[in-house]
């Protein structure tokens, strides 16, 4: 049963890894570069100024300002449900493969129960360490005002640094 | 059912067929009455069942984007008694690509490929629900010579639901007529068509009377009167002769005479159980 699940949803499930990597990765990095730039971020000054500003630090710009990390939440959700969820009793039906899984030796009770779990965990897993990662974000985030005003005393605001990434690149280039 | 023989399942469109082998195959649960398999109630254990019953389900519906050895290997997991070599042997007799993805096999082969899940487990009880109503005349043939094969090979009872005569005729040993629900006929066909009869001769008044000889339809025109007959031909009067009345007319006999019907007598082994 497990080997029938993971043929049948193989392709779901490339596709879920894509999209959740894509939305964490983005969330992961934006949490970083945030959390670099707050210590010398005055709170007179948006963070958005404290990024760094090559290439690195525009993407984490653009990810803060269109808000791109919330997708996560709300996007992905919606999409596993309508291209997964949906789709995993419904298509049997629609195919009429029902009549073929549930005259094999195994159960009907059995055969949901082995799809729901071996298809809703993995989704529930991921769905929560992106849930996780938007609250490491918030957060960072949140702690920007407060960590900027007391740094604002007890030392001069710098300019913004060129982010870590950037660092690497450049000292690879070298 | 009489056990290790092939009995075919006919009966207009919407009579009750593919909802009979689905509550046979544990698919339905009965409203009303019950059914047994293998002298059990299929939801009972159901699990006993589906080890023991091979289903090939109508239009044969199988996953069009696995390809023939994963649908091997579907059969393979799912079922304790899966015997791979001979699927496998099966299908490499008939020379169907392994790499090839189900949906993009004929007609013909799909059917085979059905055929190779359900028999993959050596079925004591094998219900096909109109495997070759969408086959072309020589699918037809190659498909039915296989069954006939593999249940001969196997020893397994098989109940075949179709609607095309010519298809039960050849490979069934056993009829079954259902209509609206109600079994009609059940029998064995050489019995069957030996006990039937059709009779013409000069038109008889509506209100006559036939002694010694019961009657399953009567149809006059003006100059003759028809007489389907079951039971022994009483001695013709004249004018009157007996006509050759094949499998195929006797079943549409049947099917316009709802009312009629026959039904073999309890045998002495059911009796006494």
């Amino acid at each position: 049963m497990i080997w029938v699940t993971w043929r049948q949803h193989r392709l779901e499930a490339l596709w879920a890894l894509v999209l959740a990597g894509l939305i964490g990765g983005f969330t992961a990095y934006a949490a970083y570069e945030v959390w670099l730039a707050v210590p010398n971020c005055p709170s007179t000054v948006g963070f958005g100024f404290c990024l760094s500003n090559d290439v690195f630090g525009r993407i984490a710009q653009a990810i803060m300002r269109f808000n791109l990390f919330q997708y996560g939440l709300v996007v992905l959700p919606a999409l596993a449900g309508a291209f997964i969820g949906a789709p995993l009793v419904a298509r049997e039906i629609e195919n009429g493969t029902q009549h073929l899984a549930w005259t094999q030796g195994v159960t009907r009770m059995r055969w949901l129960l082995m799809k729901l779990v071996l298809v809703v965990v993995p989704l529930l897993a991921v769905a929560a360490l992106i849930g996780y990662l938007e609250v490491v974000l918030l957060n960072v985030q949140g702690s920007r005002s407060t960590a900027g005003m007391s740094s604002i005393s007890r030392r001069r605001w710098s300019p913004p640094q060129p982010s870590l990434p950037w660092r690497l690149v450049s000292r690879l280039a070298r | 059912m009489p056990a290790g023989k092939i009995a075919g399942l006919v009966g207009p469109n919407g009579a009750g067929k593919t909802t009979f082998l689905h509550l046979a195959a544990g698919l339905l649960t009965p409203t009303a009455g019950e059914i047994r398999v293998f002298g059990r109630s299929p939801q009972s254990q159901l699990l006993l069942l589906l080890d023991r019953v091979g289903f090939v389900a109508q239009d044969t519906p199988l996953y069009a984007g696995f390809s023939v050895g994963d649908m091997l290997q579907f059969g393979r997991k799912l079922n304790p008694r899966w015997d791979q070599a001979a699927a496998v042997e099966r299908l490499r007799k008939l020379d169907i690509p392994f790499d090839k993805r189900v949906g993009q096999l004929s007609g013909g082969q799909r059917s085979q490929v059905a055929l190779a899940l359900a028999l993959g487990k050596h079925p004591e009880l094998l219900l096909p629900d109109e495997p070759v109503a969408r086959l072309d005349p020589l699918a037809r043939r190659e498909f039915m010579q296989r069954l006939t094969e593999a249940v001969a090979e196997e020893g397994s009872t098989v109940l075949l639901s179709s609607y095309v005569m010519a298809d039960l005729e050849r490979v069934c040993d056993y009829l079954i007529i259902i209509t609206a629900g109600y079994v009609q006929v059940a029998g064995d066909i050489d019995g069957l068509l030996a006990s039937h009869h059709l009779l013409i001769g000069p038109r008889l008044s509506r209100d006559a009377r036939l002694n010694g000889v019961e009657l399953v339809k009567a149809q006059h025109t003006e100059r003759q009167s028809s007489l389907w007959i079951r039971g022994t031909v009483p001695p013709l009067g004249a004018g009157w002769r007996e006509e050759p009345l094949p499998l195929e007319e006797l079943v549409i006999t049947y099917l316009s005479v709802p009312g009629a019907g026959t039904l073999p007598r309890p045998e002495l082994e059911e009796a006494a159980s």
